[in-house]
C-alpha cells in the first residue's frame, strides 16, 4: 500500500501546516538514551534575508505561554530552546544544553548548559535563569504549564548545571525541552510587560519592534553574538502571517517571501528554475477517533467488529486523491511513518472492503445505529466521505456543527462517540500517549484494558527509549488490531523556498529557522 | 438640531450597551473552552478550574459585564488572553487599517458612481446601457476572483504592486499606496455597481419631476439642470446608499484582508471569533456599534443639510 521508506533509528515528529492544528502540537517526548551529538558546522556562506510564511501568528511570546506549531518560527528564534531536533532524523540534539542525562529510575535529569551563552540584554545565560524559567513556567497557567506536571523542582547546582526531579519518570520530557517548555527567558526581565510580545532571549534574533506588526508579520535580526551564530545563515528572518494560501502563493511568486508551503496542485505553476520544491509526505495524521471505546454510552463502538468495521470501510485511497490531492500517504497507523514504532505491513490490516465491513457490523448486532459526531472547521471536507463510508455499512453519522473555539470541549463533551482529528507528529513517545494513554487528550474516558495498561506500564517506567520499544511497538500493533481509532491519511506538504534557501525538514519539522539551509 | 444629536448620541450608546451585553452573554458559554485553549489540550479539568477562578469567568455573568463596562467607560478595555496586547489601541490600529483602505475606496465610489450614474440617467441610450452593463459586470464578478485576478496580473507577472502586506502612509506614503492599490480597485468596482445603479435610479426619477420640466421651459441649460438641481435632489438617498456602502465594505474588508494579508479590522475580528479571544471580540464589538451609529448620523445629519424636507429640528 504505502511505499515511503522507513528510518527505523528516526524519531520524529512535525509540524501542522494549518493554523487550527497548532494547539494540537501541545505534546511531545522522547526518553532517549542521551548521546550529545556535535552541532552542524557550515562553511561560510553568503547570509540571507529569511522571508517565511506561517499560518499562524504566535499568541504570546512569554516562555510560559508560547505554543508549539507554526506560533515557534517567531518565539523559537528568540527564545533558545535546551534541547534541539534535527531536522532530518528527528534524534534529539543539544541547544543550550550540551549534555543531559537521566538517573536510573528517570526521576531526576541533569543538564549541563553551554558556556558562553548570553541574553539579547548581554547577561549571561545561568543555571538560575533555566531553574528560575523552569518554575515559572510550572506554576503559571498557560499552555506550557501542564507539559511541566511531573516536575517536582528544579535546582541550579552551579552556574551550568540545572538538576530537575520528578514525581515520576515522564517518557516526553526530552522531546518537550525542544519545544515550548525547553525555552529559556531571562530572569531580569521575565515578568515585565515586554514578555508577551518583546521577551529578552539567548536566542539567535532579537525581535524588531518597528518593524513589527503584531498579528501580521514579524521581523527578527540576526545577533552576531549568539553562541551559534556561525550555523545561522539568515541576516533576518521575516516571519509573515499568510493565513490563506492563495495569498501566501502570490507572495511567494511576487518574491516577498521565499519560503512557504504550497497545495500540491499549485507546485506547477512555480518557475523550476527560482523555486526549490521540497515534499514531506507525512507531517501529520488525519483521523477519525473513536471516543467511547469503551461502550458506555454507545455499545456499538465498545464492540472491536463495528469498530474494525469503520476501519474497512473508509476507501483511504479516495480520500487521498480526492481530498488531499495525493500529497501524504494511506495509514491505519497513528505514529509517524519515519519513526521507530512503525510498522508498514500493519497498514494492510484494513483494505477497503465495505461489504466484510456491514457483515461485522451485522454479526455484532449493530446495524442501523446512528452516531452524533462534532463538525468543525477541520471535518467539513470529509465528512460526505465519512457519512458515505458510515451508510455502506448499515450505520449513520449526524454530524452536529460545533464552533472552532468549542471544538476541544465537544470532543470531551462526552456527547460525541466520534469525533474527526488532524494531529500533527510530536514524537514517538507522544504520539500514542496522546491518543491512546489513559491521560491523552485524545481518550477523554481514560479508556483502558489490561494490555494496555501493562504496555503504558513498561513504557513509563523504561527511561532507555531504545529498551522501550518493543514495548511501544506493540502497543501500536495492538491499537491497529482493537482499532481503537480509524486512521486515514498521512497528510503532506510541500516546501517551496527561493533565493538559494533549501527546506530540510523530513522526520522532525518544528517550526524553527533549523528547517532552513542556504546551499548557494 | 443639538438636542436631535444628543438624542441620536443617547439612542446610539443604548444600542451599544445592548449589543454589547448580547455579545457577552453569548460569549460567556465559552469561558471554558478559552480556558481549555490557553492552557493547552492535555491540561487537567483542576487545572482548568484554577484559571478560570483565577481570571473571575466563573463570577455571575451580569457582574462581569457591568465590570467590562465600567473599565471600557474608563478606555481601558482589556488585553487579549492569548497575545496579552491590549485590546483598546490594538483595535484602533486595525481599524485604521481598515479605514485607509475604505475611505479611499468609499471617496472614488462615490465619485465614479455619481458621474456614471448621472452620465447613464441624462444622457440615455446607448451611454446609459454601456453604463448599466458596466455596473452589471461589476457585480455579478465576485470581488475574491478580481482580487487574485488583479494580484496575478500587477504583482506577480508585472511586479508592479506589492501582492500582500501593508504600509502605514505615516511610514512611506508611495508604498502606503501601492500596497491599498488593488484592494481599493476591488472596493471600488463592487461599491460602484451597487452605487452607480442607484444614483441612475434617483436621477431617472428626478429628472421626470414637474420642476425639471419647468426649469426646461425657463431655458436653464441641461448642465444646470441636472448638476444643480437634480442631483441635489438625488443626492440623499444616494447618501443613505453610501452609509451602507461603507458598513458593507467592513464585512468585504474581511475577505480583502485576507487576500492580501492587510492588518486590518476585519481580520482581527474573525481570528478572535475563531479563537473566542473573549476581551478582543468585546472590543471589536463595541468599536463597530460605535462606528455604525457615528456614520448613520453623520448620514443623517448631511442628508438634513441637502434636503430641508429631512431636516429635524
Amino acid at each position: 500500500m504505502s511505499t515511503f521508506r522507513t528510518d527505523r533509528r528516526a524519531r520524529r515528529l512535525a509540524v501542522l501546516p494549518a493554523a487550527a492544528l497548532a494547539a494540537a502540537l501541545a505534546i511531545t517526548g522522547c526518553a532517549g538514551s542521551p548521546s550529545p551529538a556535535a552541532t552542524d558546522s557550515a562553511a561560510p556562506i553568503e547570509e540571507k534575508d529569511l522571508a517565511v510564511a506561517a499560518v499562524s501568528a504566535p499568541n504570546s511570546l512569554d516562555p510560559a505561554q508560547v505554543v508549539d506549531g507554526q506560533q515557534m518560527f517567531v518565539w523559537s528564534s528568540i527564545l533558545d530552546t535546551l534541547l534541539r531536533k534535527s531536522p532530518e532524523t528527528g534524534e534529539l540534539e543539544p541547544g543550550a544544553a550540551e549534555a543531559w542525562e537521566y538517573n536510573e529510575e528517570g526521576t531526576e535529569l541533569t543538564l549541563t548548559l553551554r558556556e558562553g551563552m548570553t541574553f539579547s540584554s548581554g547577561d549571561p545565560v545561568t543555571a538560575d535563569a533555566v531553574a528560575a524559567t523552569l518554575l515559572r513556567s510550572k506554576a503559571t497557567p498557560g499552555s506550557v504549564q501542564s507539559r511541566l506536571a511531573a516536575v517536582e523542582d528544579v535546582v541550579a547546582t552551579d552556574d551550568l548545571t540545572v538538576v530537575i526531579t520528578f514525581s515520576h519518570f515522564d517518557p516526553q520530557f526530552l522531546d518537550n525541552l525542544a519545544q515550548g517548555p525547553g525555552a529559556i527567558g531571562d530572569p531580569a526581565t521575565m515578568d515585565e510587560e515586554r514578555t508577551a510580545t518583546d521577551p529578552v532571549g539567548s536566542g539567535p534574533f532579537t525581535l524588531d519592534v518597528a518593524k513589527t506588526v503584531p498579528g501580521s508579520s514579524y521581523v527578527l535580526t540576526k545577533r552576531d553574538d549568539y553562541w551559534d551564530a556561525e550555523n545561522v545563515p539568515f541576516k533576518t528572518l521575516t516571519v509573515k502571517v499568510l493565513q490563506d494560501p492563495t495569498a501566501s502563493f502570490n507572495a511567494l511568486q511576487a518574491g516577498e517571501i521565499n519560503a512557504a508551503t504550497v497545495q500540491s496542485q499549485l507546485v506547477a505553476q512555480l518557475n523550476p528554475d527560482q523555486f526549490t520544491i521540497t515534499p514531506n509526505e507525512a507531517v501529520a495524521v488525519a483521523y477519525l477517533n473513536i471516543l467511547d471505546r469503551g461502550g458506555e454510552t454507545w455499545p456499538a463502538l465498545g464492540d472491536k467488529r463495528v469498530r474494525q468495521a469503520i476501519n474497512l470501510a473508509i476507501d483511504r485511497e479516495g480520500v487521498l486523491k480526492g481530498l488531499f490531492s495525493d500529497m501524504g500517504l494511506v495509514t491505519t497507523q497513528l505514529v509517524s511513518p519515519y519513526g521507530a514504532i512503525y510498522d508498514e505491513s500493519l497498514n494492510e490490516t484494513y483494505e477497503y472492503d465495505p461489504e466484510a465491513g456491514k457483515e461485522l457490523v451485522e454479526e455484532a448486532g449493530y446495524a442501523g445505529e446512528t452516531f452524533k459526531i462534532p463538525s468543525t472547521f477541520l471535518s467539513t471536507t470529509i465528512e460526505p466521505v465519512l457519512t458515505q463510508a458510515f451508510s455502506d455499512i448499515g450505520l449513520t453519522l449526524e454530524w452536529v456543527a460545533v464552533p472552532p473555539q468549542q471544538a476541544q470541549s465537544a470532543a470531551r463533551s462526552g456527547e460525541y462517540g466520534l469525533y474527526y482529528q488532524i494531529l500533527g507528529f510530536n514524537s514517538d513517545s507522544a504520539d500514542l500517549a496522546t491518543t491512546i494513554g489513559p491521560a491523552g487528550f485524545g481518550n477523554p474516558r481514560a479508556y483502558t484494558d489490561p494490555t494496555l495498561d501493562k504496555l503504558f506500564g513498561e513504557i513509563d517506567s523504561t527511561v532507555d527509549f531504545e529498551a522501550a520499544l518493543p514495548a511501544y511497538q506493540e502497543l501500536n500493533e495492538y491499537v491497529v488490531d482493537e482499532a481503537f481509532v480509524a486512521p486515514i491519511v498521512y497528510m503532506g506538504a510541500n516546501w517551496a523556498t527561493g533565493d538559494g534557501i533549501t527546506y530540510a525538514g523530513k522526520a522532525n519539522t518544528l517550526s524553527t529557522i533549523r528547517l532552513f539551509a542556504v546551499t548557494e | 438640531m443639538p438636542v436631535y444629536i444628543i438624542r441620536r448620541l443617547g439612542a446610539g450608546l443604548v444600542l451599544a450597551l445592548l449589543v454589547t451585553f448580547i455579545t457577552f452573554l453569548l460569549l460567556s458559554t465559552s469561558f471554558e473552552d478559552v480556558a481549555r485553549t490557553i492552557l493547552g489540550p492535555s491540561a487537567t479539568p483542576e487545572v482548568t478550574e484554577a484559571l478560570i477562578a483565577e481570571r473571575g469567568w466563573d463570577r455571575p455573568v451580569f457582574v462581569q459585564y457591568v465590570d467590562w463596562l465600567v473599565n471600557a467607560a474608563q478606555g481601558n478595555f482589556g488585553v487579549s488572553v492569548y497575545t496579552s496586547l491590549p485590546v483598546g489601541p490594538t483595535v484602533l490600529q486595525r481599524l485604521a487599517v481598515t479605514l485607509s483602505v475604505i475611505i479611499p475606496a468609499l471617496i472614488l465610489t462615490v465619485i465614479l458612481s455619481t458621474i456614471l450614474g448621472v452620465w447613464s440617467a441624462s444622457r440615455g441610450g446607448a451611454v446609459d446601457r454601456l453604463a448599466q452593463g458596466i455596473s452589471l459586470v461589476g457585480y455579478i464578478v465576485p470581488g475574491l476572483l478580481l482580487a487574485i485576478g488583479l494580484v496575478v496580473i500587477f504583482a506577480v507577472q508585472l511586479k508592479w504592486l506589492p501582492a500582500t502586506g501593508y504600509t502605514p502612509p505615516g511610514e512611506d506614503p508611495a508604498a502606503w499606496a501601492r500596497s491599498i492599490t488593488i484592494p481599493v480597485i476591488v472596493l471600488v468596482i463592487g461599491g460602484v455597481a451597487n452605487m452607480a445603479a442607484q444614483v441612475r435610479g434617483r436621477m431617472i426619477d428626478e429628472l421626470r419631476r414637474d420642476y425639471v420640466r419647468t426649469l426646461r421651459t425657463r431655458g436653464t441649460s441641461t448642465t444646470s439642470i441636472v448638476l444643480r438641481h437634480a442631483l441635489r435632489n438625488a443626492a440623499s438617498p444616494a447618501l443613505t446608499v453610501m452609509s451602507l456602502e461603507f458598513i458593507g465594505m467592513f464585512g468585504g474588508a474581511l475577505i480583502i484582508e485576507n487576500v492580501f494579508a492587510l492588518p486590518g479590522y476585519g481580520s482581527f475580528a474573525f481570528n478572535a471569533s475563531l479563537q473566542g479571544d473573549i476581551p478582543v471580540i468585546m472590543g471589536i464589538t463595541a468599536f463597530g456599534v460605535l462606528l455604525v451609529t457615528g456614520v448613520n448620523l453623520l448620514t443623517d445629519l448631511a442628508n438634513g443639510w441637502l434636503n430641508p424636507k429631512a431636516r429635524v429640528h
